[in-house]
């Protein structure tokens, strides 16, 4: 019984006291505040009543000076001084500390209070030596003379109802305090007088209807107090309790009955709710008792008759039941779904959606409001601003949202930390403030908002803020970043570097912040839940911190993702969205030998999980067969799905073979063996039984960094330097193999790569035909063309290539390989097959001449028509020095019929011009002696030429923006558009360019 | 029971019994407190990264556990594709559970002190970083196995200082 009380006691108190540090400062804003002043002291008052109950004497004591020292306070009206306010607060700090003691080792620990006693009792006499002059020494206004307003009415007819007048009308005197409900309980088990109820014992009290341990407590205190001034029979009346007052087992006021609920709510254990819990231990006389006038109900708090306390260890235990049966759902899903069965199904369905609901009831008997550990925030910053001499509010928003209490106990002390920073770096001293045009007082902004399965969490100051050139010489000088890094790094990116261990860039060290530990840990500590922390600041103005964090841990939802026949989990949250990034896509940039995927302007620095986790080339599937590589191996293969994440600072790519879905997971721990290895952050077990690792990705962002430190700030300066990566540099080229020779022609031409049975290849009267997406094409047999024969095989590969509607069939070997090369013709070709000789891999590869093929199968595909010849030709002036781009485009004019005057860079075509006018300039823009601009600007000035439309054709077009330079040009089209181009000319040029024959067979 | 588990996991002296597993041509004996379980071969997530010795998680039961071959961790040649294979689930001191995987299980003998001996040096270096000593049978010789000490060395970094410790 002993245990047990003790351990009541220790709950009720600690709620009490969560209070009491608000409560105090609120007073010392508010000293007037009488109402306030009396819940503190009552507080005070009931812990001291308690425990001289239980016998606790140091704690007593302790409890006993700082009630005097409140109740003189209230006694002479006095107004609290922050002296008395810091006072009053260590008394409350000693006696949780004592609390604290009794809670670990089951005993008061051996603490000299002495001193602070006498303080205590000075402050006292101080009080009343500064009241007496000002006012008469009010009588002790006793906690009892304000009646529970609840009790006078309700009392006689429930009590009439209860059958038991006396023991109604007992109770009515001594216990006058308490609800009418409560006394009907007690009516109700017969317990009428003091002594009685003392008999009875706490045991039996705390399992009345209506009573919360706390109300034993008191009850218990009240009865014995009542017992011990004679009044055993509970004949005397009311008017005995101010003498009890001083005694430790003083009654407790009316007031408490509310504020001990109340406290309930917000701190400590989780509440669930109560399901009759307590029946009455006299069930005959239930009617009775609750037949109290529904009046009264109104005045208790639903939360503390409706509920329960439930051990925290309990609902971890039910949590990972829990768990267990999420992944036994999973399981019996699939399940379920290959039995095909109809009844099956709605079984699953249903065992489906109640497991859903039981997880997220749950979950949320799991969370606390965050006000839990917010509530010591205005403490510290009181302590630090006094210690400092700084002015500094704490604004609080969402204090109310709620999180899963393992996380909040998490983010416990990086939140202090934090907060002690804001107040010792970031607001500035109120003369300073006022210098900068600022209120003396600074404002601490804390707010928590919830936000699709996170929680954001918002600190923010309105200091100094944080210059991010500071925090760049600091990780200069420590070897962080080279200068150039430093140079080329954003602001923002700099200011992440805060949570680096080392740097603090406080120039004073004090003792409250500012040692260069701790930024770092805040991180770690809240990664560790999962979560994220983000940094913004403007000189001046202030800094944010913004902490991103998951509901809950236990259960996620997770991306299921392949890399080479694995199957990894990526955690949701830090997933900021997927990208479907094929092998040839235009968006690929490599830097440095480092990948980089272009997005929304942006590079986006791609970490290859098959790399990174050296997972080797797996043959695929038998299924997608048709489509295995032979060069796979030995190329980096940039293709599949980017998961991009994002942890905070630097977002990433995360490129994988495939995504394979989203499930619910329920995070496991690894073993030991996994331990250092910080891109692991668990496993879990899929709805086929397998286990599956969990990355995670702040692991994962520092295997970017160690390999790619240098490339990432390289990046950030190459950002939109889009020339050094244009399509002139960098094109798709498709390799095919025929016999051991290798051959490049460009992706731009190829409509789709086919693979088919050879068998599927018919003989026709004009050779070899395909029937292909509806219509017949022509087949061309590159073996053929080159002479060297194809090695026969079930499966051919056929490259479609296209011009408009037409298109035709080229057979080849085997395909090697798509990449993104610059095409660097070494070698002029003699054949007219080829454009020249190209080292591509490190091999001599022949690049064709589409154009050239295509005659091969049909003259006619560029013919012209004889009608168009005996007119009069368009004359265009093309000047382009790459002689790649001359062969690719002019066949395209020539199909316009067009007379094309050719000139190999801007002089010459201005040569050109001083003795012919043409119709139309095409121009390339990069070319050496004179560029496109020149051309054009020298076009412009000549008044006979002025007219004439220029076009730049080129990779890289000058900005949106750069209106002059845009301007000499009639327009701008891209080199490898030639539908564009086609159409500008027709457009343009109008009958004379003849298109008859250029749509269709 | 209980009682024997905390004076056996530190010392030999008290009568036990072993769980005779064999890996390669050497036989080895697990204190049967120590194994939970043996279980054939079961569907195992390869972990990339993870040490040599590491096979991969298995899901017993609801359970992840780590699969270690036993092989590997003694420097015998890795295990053939088609090799028959059995896991002894054991628990540790620090309470996790990790699955040994041998070539195959003999039987449950009794520790028999007066064929106890000492590690002998001829053993290979790794065989005397787990064993805690030999028991000698007609025709055979066990090593008798320390499953924490075992454990710890196939824990990067940790072998070193944790080879001592039990």
């Amino acid at each position: 019984m002993d245990e047990e009380l003790l351990s009541e006691f220790l709950t009720e108190s600690n709620e009490n006291l969560a209070e009491i540090e608000q409560q105090l400062m609120d007073l010392e804003d508010n000293p007037q505040d009488t109402e306030l002043l009396g819940a503190i002291f009552r507080t005070i008052h009931t812990v001291k009543g308690s425990c001289g109950f239980i016998g606790l004497t140091k704690l007593e004591k302790v409890a006993h000076a700082g009630e005097n020292l409140l109740s003189r306070i209230r006694a002479t009206n006095f107004a609290v001084t922050e002296d008395i306010v810091s006072l009053l607060l260590e008394d409350a700090d000693a006696i949780k500390t004592i609390l604290q003691h009794l809670e670990a080792e089951g005993t008061e620990p051996d603490v000299d209070h002495s001193q602070l006693i006498s303080r205590l009792h000075a402050a006292e006499r101080l009080v009343e030596a500064m009241a007496s002059g000002e006012a008469a020494p009010a009588a002790e206004p006793a906690p009892a003379a304000a009646p529970a307003p609840e009790a006078a009415p309700a009392e006689a007819p429930a009590a009439a109802k209860a059958g038991t007048p006396d023991a109604a009308t007992l109770l009515a005197g001594w216990a006058a305090e308490y609800d009418q409900e409560l006394r009907d309980s007690l009516a109700a088990a017969s317990l009428a007088t003091p002594q009685q109820v003392v008999d009875a014992g706490f045991a039996t009290l705390k399992e009345l209807n209506g009573f919360t341990p706390a109300d034993a407590l008191k009850l218990l205190g009240t009865a014995k107090a009542a017992v011990a001034a004679g009044n055993g029979d509970g004949t005397a009346s009311a008017p005995a309790a101010p003498e009890a007052a001083s005694a430790p087992q003083a009654k407790a006021p009316p007031a408490e009955q509310e504020a001990a609920p109340a406290a309930e709510v917000k701190q400590g254990e989780v509440e669930a709710p109560k399901a009759a819990a307590s029946p009455p231990p006299v069930p005959v006389k239930k009617p009775a008792a609750k037949a109290g006038p529904p009046a009264a109900q109104p005045h208790r708090k639903p939360s503390s008759a409706g509920s329960v306390r439930v051990d925290v260890e309990l609902l971890d235990e039910l949590m990972n039941q829990v768990g267990e049966l999420v992944l036994t759902r999973n399981r019996l899903m699939q399940m379920v779904t290959a039995s095909g069965s109809m009844e099956l199904m709605r079984m699953g369905r249903d065992v489906d959606q109640i497991t859903e609901q039981l997880q997220e009831k749950l979950l949320r008997t799991r969370m606390q409001s965050i006000q839990t550990i917010w509530s010591s925030v205005p403490r510290i910053t009181r302590d630090i601003g006094k210690q400092l001499e700084k002015k500094i509010k704490v604004v609080m928003h969402g204090e109310d949202t709620e999180l899963d209490r393992t996380i909040l106990s998490a983010l416990k002390d990086p939140l202090t930390h934090i907060i002690r920073n804001s107040c010792d770096h970031g607001i500035e001293q109120p003369a300073v403030r006022r210098e900068r045009g600022k209120p003396e007082e600074g404002t601490l902004t804390l707010s928590a908002k919830q936000e699709s399965g996170f929680i954001l969490i918002n600190i923010q100051d309105d200091g100094a803020g944080i210059d991010p050139q500071k925090i760049k010489d600091k990780a200069i000088k420590m070897g962080v970043l080279t200068e150039e890094q430093a140079a080329a790094m954003p602001d923002k990116a700099a200011l992440q570097l805060i949570f680096n261990a080392g740097l603090s860039t406080a120039e004073k060290v004090s003792n409250i912040s500012g040692r260069g530990v701790g930024m770092d840990v805040v991180k770690t500590s809240i990664e560790k839940v999962g979560g994220t922390t983000e940094i913004m600041s403007e000189v001046g103005k202030g800094t944010t911190l913004r902490i991103r964090i998951p509901l809950t841990l236990a259960i996620i939802s997770a991306m299921i993702v392949g890399v080479r026949g694995h199957r990894l989990a990526v955690p949701q949250m830090s997933v900021q969205e997927l990208l479907n990034a094929p092998e040839h896509s235009d968006d690929w940039r490599l830097i440095a030998g480092r990948p980089f995927y272009r997005l929304r302007g942006k590079l986006l620095p791609i970490l290859r999980l098959c790399d990174s986790l050296n997972l080797p080339e797996r043959r695929k599937r038998d299924g997608d067969s048709d489509k295995v590589n032979p060069m796979e191996d030995q190329r980096q293969v940039n293709a599949g799905s980017i998961v991009v994440v994002d942890m905070g600072d630097q977002p990433f790519g995360v490129l994988v073979d495939e995504i394979i879905g989203a499930e619910e997971i329920v995070v496991k721990p690894l073993g030991v063996h996994f331990e250092h290895m910080n891109f692991y952050g668990g496993c879990s077990i899929l709805g086929d039984g397998r286990v599956v690792p969990i990355m995670d990705c702040n692991g994962l962002a520092s295997m970017l960094q160690k390999t790619e430190e240098h490339d990432v700030a390289a990046a950030y300066a190459m950002e939109d330097d889009n020339a050094r990566f244009g399509q002139e540099s960098l094109q798709h080229t498709l390799i095919y193999r025929q016999g051991e020779q290798r051959y490049a022609i460009p992706m731009a031409l190829i409509e789709r790569l086919e693979n088919f049975e050879a068998s599927r290849i018919e003989r026709s009267s004009k050779g070899e035909v395909l029937q292909y997406r509806g219509s017949v094409i022509p087949v061309l047999r590159w073996g053929d063309l080159v002479g060297i024969p194809s090695e026969d095989g079930e499966d051919i590969y056929c490259l479609i290539l296209s011009d408009g509607h037409k298109r035709m069939a080229l057979q080849v070997e085997d395909v090697v390989d798509i990449l993104e090369i610059p095409l660097d013709i070494k070698m002029m070709s003699d054949s007219p097959l080829f454009l020249g000789t190209a080292v591509i891999q490190d091999i001599a590869t022949e690049v064709v001449d589409v154009f050239e093929v295509v005659k091969q199968v049909d003259p006619n595909w560029f013919a012209r028509n004889k009608r168009e010849e005996e007119e009069v030709k368009t004359k265009v002036l093309y000047a382009e020095d790459a002689p790649f781009f001359r062969n690719l485009v002019v066949p395209v004019l020539e199909t316009l019929n067009l007379e094309i005057w050719q000139a190999a860079d801007g002089a010459e075509a201005v040569r050109i011009l001083e003795e012919r006018t043409p119709d139309l300039i095409l121009t390339d823009i990069e070319m050496p002696h004179m560029d496109g601009y020149e051309l054009a600007t020298w076009v412009k000035e000549h008044a006979h030429l002025s007219e004439i439309p220029i076009v730049a054709l080129t990779a890289t077009p000058p900005d949106e923006d750069d209106e002059a330079r845009r301007s000499l040009f009639t327009e701008i089209l891209l080199k490898f558009d030639r539908q564009s181009i086609e159409e500008f000319l027709r457009e343009h040029l109008g009958d004379t360019v003849m298109s008859d024959d250029f749509g269709g067979l | 029971m209980s009682n024997v588990i905390q004076t056996e996991t530190r010392e030999v002296h008290e009568p036990t019994e072993l769980l005779t597993c064999l890996v390669g041509d050497q036989w080895i004996g697990l204190k049967v407190q120590n194994v939970r379980e043996v279980v054939t071969k079961q569907l195992r997530t390869e972990m990339p990264l993870a040490p040599a010795c590491v096979m991969g998680l298995i899901n017993l039961r609801g359970k992840v556990i780590t699969e270690i071959e036993v092989r590997t961790v003694v420097g015998l040649p890795p295990r053939g594709e088609d090799m028959p294979l059995h896991v002894a689930i054991v628990e540790t001191g620090n309470g996790e559970d990790f699955g040994l995987i041998v070539d195959d299980v003999g039987a449950v003998v009794e520790l028999d002190l007066d064929n106890f001996e000492k590690t002998p040096r001829s053993l290979s270096q790794a065989w005397l970083q787990v064993s805690e000593g030999v028991m000698k049978q007609e025709d055979r010789v066990i090593v008798v196995v320390n499953v924490d000490r075992f454990i710890s060395m196939t824990i990067p970094n940790a072998s070193a200082d944790r080879s001592d410790g039990a």
